[in-house]
C-alpha cells in the first residue's frame, strides 16, 4: 500500500475497530495481560504472552490468531469480530501494521463518540418522515399519530366541544381564560375558519408573549437576585430586561435560531439599529452567583447545554460523562469559552442605537470629567496632608493661640496664599485634640498634658510646667483607688472642668478633685484622678519644655515619629507591632478619619486661591455636561469577550488545583464534524451559537419542539426534555418529533408557525376523556388518543383569578420586577413578580414554581394542603371575591338566581344547572340569623343592615369557592 | 431512583397507573418499588399518592424522626464536650505544635474557662455549660473527631446541611422527606425553627435543591407566638370554622359534579382531598405550635425562654409525626465567639442547656426517644488557641476562639444510637481530629443509616445523573449505632 492509502486504510477501517473493540481493555485505562493496543510501539512490544504482532511471520501473529478464534486465546472475548472487521485487521496485519506516525488511539471516550454519532437516535440527522401530500393539508400531526394507533386498533378521540376548545386555546396561548363575551362571540361566529382566526387573534396579543416567556424562564433559571450575598445588595436590578426581551421575542416571533444567537452572543453580532437584543445575554448571567467562580461558570455551561441541546455536559466536570460521549476536554473547552466571557462591569444601555450611542457618549465623557475632578481633588488631599504634616507644630500652636487675623469661628472660605495655615485644618485639629485630650483611653493619657500645658500662663512658663509635671508624678506614684478608669471618664470631666474650675485655675486636673471635692460625688473625683502614664511623664520631663511652642513641637514630633515607623514598615499590620504599644492609637491619627485626611468633597476650603479656581472650573465643567444628559436607558446584564480570551485546562477530579491538559476552546466533539478550535481573538460564543443552531446539529430543533409540544399537551414527547443523552430512549413518537423539528427549521424557526400547526391538529382538539381500555394500556397517553387534562400552574391560576375579578392589568407590558408574593398586592401578571432565589416565597414553592437555581425542564406537579390554605385563607382570593361582589351592575341585578347565573358565567364560563342554582341559594340563605329574642329588641334598621352584611359575606364566600373549584383550576 | 427526574407528576399517580406502569415494564421505578409500598395519604380512599405519604426505608429501623439542634456559628468543642486539660499547661504560651490554618490569625493556648465533670454511668466528661444536657450523657454518642473542609461559615453550613459546600443540593431534611414522606399530612414534613430571622445563608440551609419544592423545609420564626405568624394562611381572618365548613361542603358538591362528568381522574381527586386536609390542618397545626397546651410542669421543666419554647415546639411537632425538625439557635451566627467567648458561650448555653436536657428526658418518658434521633452540633468547632486581634475582624479583645473545621464535636442521642459512647478524638489540644476521624459525609451516611437508608442507594436522578446526600463519599460509623 502506498503510505497515504495505508494511513487512510488505518483511519477508516482499523482504528475504529481497535477503538471500539480492543482499547477499552488494552489501552490507557486498563492493560489486560499487560497488553496495550493504542499505539504501534505497544502493539509491537506486546504483553505477557509476547508480541501481538510477529514481524517475521505476520500470519502467525498472536493478534491475528486471537481474532480469528483459532487460538485458545479468543478476542474479543464476548463475541467474535464481524467478518468485515476481522478481514480489515487481517489485511492490515499482513501489510505490516501500517500506523500513521505518533497516532495514539485515545480512551474509550473516543469510541463512545463514534458509537454515539453512529447509533444514538438523538444524534442522528432529522429524518423527515414521509407524509403523503393528501395528508399534509388536513394535518400531518394527526397522520403521524395515526400510524401508531393502528397496532392497537385505536381511533383518535372525538372532537371536544367549542366551549372547551376556546378555553383550552386561551389557556395554552395566553395562560388566561376568555371572558364570557369573548367566548360568546366565538360561539356565535359561523365562519368556517373561526378556529384559525381565533388562533391568529390570540397569537397577536401581548399576553401570548408573557405566557410563553415564562415557560422559557424556567429553562433559563431566571431570578431577580443573585443568591446569597453577605452584607451586600443581592438584587439584579437589570434582570428584568432579559425577561422583557424574552417576552418581546415570543411576541414578534423572533426566529428561534436568532433567539439562541442573541442569548449567547448578542454582543458579538451586528444588531443593526436596535441594541435591545443585548439584554438577551441575561440568559448567561441571571443564574445564581457562587463563592467559587467556577461554579458560576458551571451553571452557565449547564444552562447552555441542557437548556438548548438537551445534553448534560456538566456531568463531565469532574470526570468524563458516565454515559454520554462528553469528555472532560469537552467540558473545559466550554469552560474556556465562558471564562473568556466575563460580565460587563458597565451594564450597557439598550434601546435604539442612536439613543444608546448618545447615552454611551454622554457617560463616557461624564466618566472622564468625573475622573479629572476626582484626580484633582485627590492630589490636593494628598498635598494638604503633606503640607499639614510639615507644619504640624504651627497647627498645634494655632489650635490654642490662633495667629492674628485667623477667625476660627468663621466657617466660610477665606482667601488663602499657598503658604498660609488653613483655618479649616486648624479647626479639624482643634476638634480632634479636644476629644483626645479628654479621652479616657490611651489617647487621653498621652495627650491630656497638651491641653493642660497650653493653658498655663506664659509667664514663668518653665516653672509652671515643672510644677505641673511634679503634681502628675505625685498622682502617678499614689496608686489609683478601686475601679479607676472604668467609668465614663471624659464626659464627666468635661461637664465639670469646662464649666468652672478646670480651665480657670489652669490645670483642670487636681483642682477638680480638690476644690470641688466637697460637692462632688465620689466616682467623679476618682475618675478625674486617672494618672498620666509614666512613659509620658518621662518623655515630657526629658523634653525640657520652655514655651508653648515647645509643647506643640513635642507633640507634633511624637506623632511624626510614630507615623514614620508606620510608613517605613509599609501600611500593614506588622507595622503596628513596631510601634510602642501604648502609642498605637496614634496610627489612627494617620489613616482613616485622621484630621490630615480631608474628605475629597470638602477640599475646596483648604485650597490656596489658584487651586481653588481650578477646582471651580472643573466642577462647573462637569455640572454643565451633566445638564446635557440624554434620558437614562434600561440596561442589559451583558457579558463581553475578555481580551485576550484564554483556554482553560482540565481540572482533574474537578479540582482547579489539580492541573490536567489544556482544553482548547471548541465545540463538543460528539456534535462536530471538524474539530476546529475557536478563533484566538474571541471567546468563541459566536461560533458556539452558530454550531448550536446549525442544521447539522439535530438536537437543538428536537429539543425546542419537544418543549413547545409539552406546553400544548401537558406532556412532552421525549420524557426528559433537557436530557437527550444515551440514557434517553427513542420516544414512541420519534417520527412526529422529527417532523416538527424539520417543520420548524423549514418555517424559518418560527415558533408561531409551530403553534398554528399544533393547534389546528385534531390531536389538540380531542376531548380530554379516554376510553378505559386505552387508559389501562396507555396510562401516560403516549398515543394521544385524547387530550390531557391540565392543571393551571401558579402563574395561570393567579392571573386567571385576577382576570375574572376584572383586576388584571393587561395593558402594561414589561418593566422592573414588582413585589407581589409577600405583602404587597399587585394587579400585574405573575411573570412580573420579583423572584428572590435566595428566599423564594413559600407561596411559590408550595405551588410548584420552577426552582430558579437550575435550568428546569418540567415543573413537578404536587398537591399539598398549603395550596388549599392559600386559596381558603390567603388575602388575595378573599380580596378578589370581595371585588367581584362589590361590582355595582352585578349588585343591581337583585334577583338571586340571576345573580348566581352571572357569577357562574363570569368565573366558570358556563351557566349553572338548576340543581347548582338551588344549592347555591340554600348556601346563601344559610347564614346565622339572630335569635328572635334579640331580633325583637334590636333596632330594626340595624338589623336590616346586619342581614345585608351577612348576605354580602355569603356571596363573597360563594365567589371564593367558585375560584377554588376544580372546574376553575383545570383545563379540559 | 426516578427515571425521569423532575418530570413525574407526583400526586395523581393512581394505584392503577402505578401498577400499569411497573407491570408494563416501562421502566417506571417509583418510590413504591424502591422504598416499599407507599401508604395512601388520603383517608377518603381516592387513588392519589401524596408526595409526602409515609414510605418505608430500605431496611427496618427504630428511628422515625429527627430533631437537629443546630448551634449555628460554631460552638467550641473544647468548652463543651471535648475536655483538654493539656491546654492548662500551655496557657498563654504557644502550643508545641504549629497552629493549624483557620480563618484568622491565632496565638497562644487558651484553656477552657469552664469546669468539666464526669456524668452518668459512662462517666463522659462534659463542661458546666451543658450540665443539664450532661445528665443524659448515657443516651448519647459523642463524636469527638468530626471534621469538615474549610474554616468558613457559609461552605460549612452548606456541607453540614446539604452535603456539598458550594453547589445547590437538597438538604438532609429534604432527602429524608423524599425518602420517608411524613407521618402527619396535616403538618409540613420538614420544619426549620429559628427565632428572629434567618441563620447565615438563610433558606439555603433547608433547601430542596432539585427535589420537588414540597420537600423543602418550612421556616417558622419562633419569636412569634401567634399561630398565623407561625404558619402562612393557617387561619381565616373572616370566616368561622363553621362557615368555612359550609363553604367547603358546597365546594365539594361542585367538585363532585365536575368529576362525575369527567370520569376517574386522580388529579381531580387529589385536589378535592387537598381542601379537606387543609381544613383539618388549620386546627392541628395551631395545636402543634401552641405550647400553652402543655401542662405547667412540662413547661417549667423546659424553662421560660425562646429556646425553651422552640425546643418544646420541636417535641410537639415530632410527636405529631413531623419527620425532620431543625432547631436553630438564632438568626445570624450566635455561637461565633471571636471575642468574649467565656461570656458569650455561657449566655448561649444558659439559654438552651436546660431545655435540651428537658427534651431528652421528656422524649424518654413519653417512649419517643427510641424513635427520635436527636443531633446536636454546629457547622464546625473552635480553636484551642486564642484569636489574635485584627482590625475589622474582631474587637481585638484576645479572649475568643477562631473557627475550627479540623476537629469538633457532634453528639447524637436516641433513635438507635449507642448511648454512653465516645467516638474518636482530637489531638491532645483539641485542634484536629486524630483518632477515627469522622467527616461530615460520614455523619450523613450514619444518620441515613439510623433512619433506615443505605446512603449510596437513596438517590435522585436529575440533569443526567443520580445524586445522593453523600455524593461519592461517606462511610457509616457502626460503632455509634446500638
Amino acid at each position: 500500500m502506498a503510505q497515504e492509502a495505508a494511513e487512510d486504510f488505518f483511519e477508516k477501517r482499523v482504528r475504529p475497530v481497535l477503538l471500539a473493540k480492543c482499547v477499552e481493555c488494552h489501552g490507557p485505562d486498563t492493560q489486560e495481560a499487560g497488553l496495550r493496543l493504542d499505539s504501534r510501539a505497544s502493539l509491537l512490544h506486546g504483553g505477557e504472552q509476547g508480541p501481538a504482532y510477529d514481524q517475521a511471520n505476520p500470519t502467525a501473529s498472536l493478534l491475528l490468531r486471537a481474532i480469528s478464534y483459532e487460538h485458545e486465546l479468543k478476542m474479543p472475548p464476548d463475541e467474535r469480530l464481524p467478518a468485515e472487521e476481522a478481514a480489515a485487521l487481517r489485511e492490515w496485519l499482513l501489510a505490516g501494521v501500517p500506523w500513521p506516525e505518533s497516532v495514539v488511539i485515545g480512551s474509550p471516550m473516543e469510541a463512545r463518540v463514534l458509537h454515539n454519532q453512529a447509533e444514538h437516535w438523538a444524534f442522528q440527522p432529522l429524518q423527515r418522515p414521509e407524509v403523503p401530500e393528501a395528508e399534509m393539508k388536513p394535518q400531518p400531526i394527526d397522520y403521524l399519530l395515526r400510524q401508531n394507533l393502528a397496532a392497537h386498533n385505536w381511533e383518535p378521540g372525538p372532537m371536544a366541544d367549542d366551549r372547551t376548545l376556546v378555553k383550552r386555546a386561551y389557556f395554552t396561548l395566553l395562560g388566561l381564560p376568555p371572558t364570557w363575551a369573548e367566548l360568546e362571540a366565538y360561539l356565535k361566529d359561523s365562519r368556517p375558519d373561526r378556529w384559525e382566526r381565533l388562533i391568529d387573534d390570540l397569537l397577536a396579543r401581548p399576553q401570548y408573549g408573557e405566557r410563553w416567556a415564562r415557560h422559557w424562564l424556567d429553562v433559563a433559571r431566571y431570578a431577580d437576585t443573585q443568591g446569597y450575598a453577605f452584607a451586600k445588595d443581592r438584587n439584579y436590578p437589570h434582570a428584568y430586561t432579559y425577561r422583557d426581551y424574552v417576552i418581546e421575542a415570543f411576541n414578534k416571533d423572533l426566529p428561534y435560531d436568532q433567539f439562541v444567537r442573541h442569548q449567547l452572543a448578542a454582543d458579538q453580532m451586528d444588531l443593526g439599529d436596535d441594541l435591545t437584543p443585548l439584554a438577551a445575554l441575561g440568559f448567561l448571567t441571571v443564574g445564581r452567583r457562587f463563592i467559587d467562580y467556577n461554579d458560576t461558570l458551571d451553571d452557565r455551561i449547564d444552562v447552555v447545554t441542557r437548556g438548548l441541546m438537551g445534553l448534560t455536559v456538566s456531568c463531565a466536570r469532574c470526570h468524563d460523562h458516565k454515559y454520554d460521549a462528553v469528555s472532560m476536554l469537552d467540558y473545559y473547552a466550554l469552560h474556556g469559552v465562558m471564562a473568556s466571557s466575563p460580565d460587563a462591569d458597565d451594564k450597557p444601555p439598550i434601546g435604539p442605537r442612536v439613543q444608546v450611542e448618545a447615552r454611551r457618549a454622554y457617560e463616557q465623557r461624564q466618566r472622564e470629567l468625573q475622573r479629572e475632578l476626582d484626580d484633582f481633588r485627590n492630589q490636593q488631599v494628598a498635598a494638604i496632608k503633606q503640607f499639614t504634616r510639615d507644619r504640624l507644630p504651627e497647627y498645634f500652636v494655632a489650635v490654642y493661640e490662633p495667629p492674628a487675623g485667623m477667625d476660627l469661628g468663621n466657617k466660610d472660605r477665606v482667601p488663602l496664599a499657598a503658604e498660609d495655615l488653613r483655618p479649616a485644618m486648624v479647626r479639624r485639629w482643634k476638634d480632634r485634640l479636644e476629644r483626645m485630650t479628654r479621652s479616657r483611653n490611651e489617647a487621653g493619657v498621652w495627650f491630656r498634658p497638651l491641653r493642660v500645658l497650653m493653658a498655663l500662663p506664659d509667664e514663668d512658663f518653665e516653672s509652671s510646667v515643672a510644677a505641673q509635671l511634679q503634681e502628675w508624678q505625685a498622682l502617678h506614684d499614689q496608686p489609683a483607688d478601686e475601679g479607676a478608669g472604668t467609668e465614663d471618664w471624659d464626659v464627666r470631666e468635661e461637664t465639670v472642668s469646662d464649666e468652672k474650675s478646670g480651665e480657670q485655675n489652669g490645670t483642670g486636673e487636681t483642682a477638680t478633685g480638690q476644690s470641688d471635692g466637697a460637692n462632688e460625688d465620689k466616682p467623679r473625683r476618682r475618675l478625674n484622678r486617672r494618672p498620666i502614664a509614666a512613659p509620658v511623664l518621662e518623655k515630657l520631663k526629658a523634653a525640657k519644655l520652655q514655651s508653648k511652642r515647645d509643647v506643640a513641637m513635642f507633640y507634633a514630633e511624637l506623632l511624626r515619629g510614630v507615623w514614620k515607623t508606620f510608613e517605613e514598615h509599609g501600611a500593614n499590620d506588622a507595622a503596628v507591632l513596631q510601634v510602642e504599644e501604648s502609642l498605637r492609637f496614634a496610627i489612627e491619627l494617620f489613616r482613616g478619619d485622621s484630621p490630615l485626611n480631608v474628605p475629597a468633597d470638602q477640599i475646596g476650603d483648604f485650597l490656596a486661591d489658584a487651586d481653588f479656581a481650578s477646582l471651580q472650573q472643573k466642577s462647573t465643567q462637569l455640572a454643565e455636561h451633566q445638564a446635557t444628559a440624554p434620558p437614562e436607558l434600561p440596561r442589559a446584564m451583558a457579558v463581553i469577550d475578555r481580551q485576550p480570551p484564554a483556554n482553560s485546562y482540565v481540572f482533574l477530579r474537578g479540582n482547579p488545583g489539580n492541573r490536567g491538559p489544556d482544553a482548547t476552546r471548541r465545540f463538543l466533539t460528539v456534535l462536530s464534524k471538524e474539530h476546529e478550535p475557536y478563533p484566538e481573538s474571541s471567546s468563541g460564543r459566536r461560533e458556539l451559537a452558530e454550531q448550536i443552531v446549525s442544521r447539522d446539529n439535530p438536537l437543538t430543533a428536537r429539543v425546542i419542539v419537544n418543549r413547545v409540544w409539552m406546553h400544548h399537551f401537558g406532556k412532552p414527547l421525549v420524557a426528559t426534555p433537557s436530557d437527550f443523552g444515551v440514557r434517553c430512549e427513542p420516544p414512541l413518537q420519534l417520527k412526529l418529533l422529527d417532523f416538527l423539528a424539520d417543520y420548524l427549521q423549514r418555517h424559518d424557526w418560527s415558533i408561531k408557525s409551530l403553534h398554528r400547526l399544533i393547534l389546528t391538529s385534531h390531536a389538540f382538539r380531542q376531548v380530554s376523556q379516554r376510553p378505559i381500555d386505552v387508559v389501562t394500556t396507555d396510562p401516560e397517553n403516549r398515543y394521544y388518543v385524547g387530550m390531557n387534562r391540565r392543571r393551571m400552574e401558579w402563574e395561570a391560576l393567579r392571573d386567571s383569578m385576577l382576570l375574572v375579578a376584572g383586576q388584571l392589568d393587561t395593558t402594561s407590558i414589561g418593566g422592573p420586577a414588582v413585589d407581589m408574593f409577600r405583602s404587597q398586592a399587585s394587579n400585574r401578571r405573575s411573570i412580573y413578580g420579583t423572584i428572590d432565589r435566595q428566599d423564594l416565597p413559600n407561596l411559590l414553592r408550595s405551588f410548584d414554581f420552577a426552582s430558579p437555581d437550575t435550568s428546569i425542564a418540567v415543573r413537578p406537579q404536587t398537591t399539598v394542603p398549603q395550596q388549599s390554605l392559600f386559596l381558603m385563607n390567603g388575602a388575595l382570593v378573599q380580596e378578589l371575591s370581595a371585588k367581584i361582589v362589590a361590582n355595582e351592575s352585578w349588585r343591581e341585578i337583585r334577583d338571586p338566581t340571576h345573580q348566581v347565573q352571572t357569577l357562574f358565567r363570569q368565573v366558570l364560563l358556563r351557566p349553572a344547572t338548576p340543581d347548582e342554582v338551588e344549592q347555591c341559594l340554600q348556601f346563601l340563605a344559610a347564614f346565622e340569623r339572630p335569635s328572635t329574642e334579640i331580633a325583637e329588641t334590636a333596632d330594626h334598621v340595624d338589623e336590616a343592615a346586619r342581614m345585608e352584611q351577612q348576605l354580602s359575606k355569603r356571596w363573597q364566600m360563594l365567589v371564593q369557592l367558585l375560584l377554588m373549584s376544580n372546574e376553575f383550576c383545570f383545563v379540559d | 431512583m426516578l427515571p425521569h427526574g423532575n418530570s413525574q407528576r407526583w400526586a395523581g399517580i393512581s394505584r392503577r397507573e402505578m401498577l400499569c406502569r411497573s407491570g408494563a415494564g416501562l421502566g417506571f421505578i417509583g418510590l413504591a418499588s424502591v422504598l416499599g409500598q407507599p401508604a395512601l395519604a388520603d383517608d377518603q380512599g381516592s387513588g392519589f399518592v401524596s408526595p409526602l405519604a409515609p414510605r418505608a426505608p430500605h431496611f427496618p429501623v427504630k428511628a422515625k424522626r429527627v430533631i437537629h439542634l443546630f448551634m449555628n456559628g460554631g460552638p467550641s468543642h473544647i468548652d463543651t464536650f471535648d475536655p483538654k486539660p493539656a491546654l492548662q499547661t500551655w496557657a498563654g504560651k504557644e502550643l508545641p505544635m504549629q497552629n493549624l490554618a483557620t480563618e484568622r490569625r491565632t496565638g497562644a493556648a487558651f484553656p477552657s474557662p469552664f469546669k468539666f465533670e464526669r456524668y452518668g454511668q459512662s462517666g463522659i466528661e462534659v463542661s458546666e455549660l451543658f450540665q443539664h444536657t450532661a445528665k443524659h450523657v448515657d443516651k448519647m454518642a459523642v463524636i469527638r473527631s468530626m471534621h469538615a473542609d474549610v474554616p468558613n461559615h457559609e461552605p460549612s453550613l452548606l456541607l453540614m446541611n446539604c452535603g456539598d459546600s458550594r453547589l445547590v443540593r437538597p438538604s438532609m431534611g429534604s432527602w429524608l422527606n423524599y425518602g420517608l414522606g411524613t407521618e402527619n399530612q396535616n403538618l409540613p414534613g420538614f420544619v426549620a425553627l429559628c427565632p428572629d430571622g434567618f441563620p447565615i445563608l438563610e433558606t439555603q440551609n433547608w433547601q430542596s435543591g432539585f427535589l420537588p419544592g414540597v420537600f423543602q423545609g418550612t421556616y417558622v420564626n419562633t419569636r412569634h407566638q401567634e399561630i398565623d405568624k407561625l404558619i402562612e394562611n393557617v387561619r381565616n381572618q373572616h370566616l368561622s370554622l363553621r362557615e368555612q365548613r359550609e363553604q367547603l361542603d358546597l365546594l365539594r358538591y361542585l367538585n363532585q359534579q365536575h368529576r362525575d362528568q369527567r370520569g376517574d381522574d386522580d388529579a381531580l381527586e387529589a385536589r378535592i382531598a387537598g381542601f379537606e386536609l387543609a381544613y383539618r390542618m388549620q386546627t392541628e397545626a395551631s395545636d402543634a405550635f401552641d405550647v400553652s397546651l402543655e401542662p405547667e410542669h412540662v413547661r417549667q421543666r423546659y424553662g421560660d425562654s425562646v429556646q425553651a419554647r422552640q425546643i418544646l415546639i420541636a417535641r410537639r411537632l415530632i410527636e405529631r409525626g413531623v419527620r425532620f425538625v431543625q432547631v436553630w439557635h438564632g438568626a445570624g451566627q450566635p455561637w461565633d465567639h471571636h471575642d468574649d467567648l467565656e461570656v458569650g458561650h455561657r449566655n448561649l448555653a444558659n439559654e438552651c442547656d436546660r431545655a435540651i436536657g428537658a427534651l431528652l428526658q421528656d422524649l424518654e418518658e413519653r417512649g419517643l426517644l427510641d424513635e427520635t434521633l436527636v443531633i446536636w452540633g454546629g457547622e464546625f468547632g473552635r480553636t484551642p488557641v486564642v484569636e489574635l486581634p485584627q482590625a475589622g475582624a474582631n474587637a481585638g479583645k484576645i479572649n475568643g476562639r477562631d473557627h475550627n473545621h479540623w476537629g469538633f464535636t457532634t453528639w447524637m442521642a436516641g433513635g438507635g444510637v449507642k448511648g454512653g459512647t465516645v467516638y474518636g478524638s482530637t489531638d491532645e489540644f483539641g485542634f484536629k481530629a486524630e483518632e477515627k476521624p469522622v467527616h461530615v459525609h460520614d455523619l450523613h451516611a450514619t444518620i441515613l443509616h439510623l433512619m433506615g437508608f443505605d446512603h449510596t442507594r437513596l438517590t435522585y436522578h436529575f440533569a443526567g445523573r443520580d445524586f445522593r446526600l453523600t455524593d461519592v463519599h461517606g462511610s457509616v460509623i457502626h460503632d455509634v449505632i446500638a
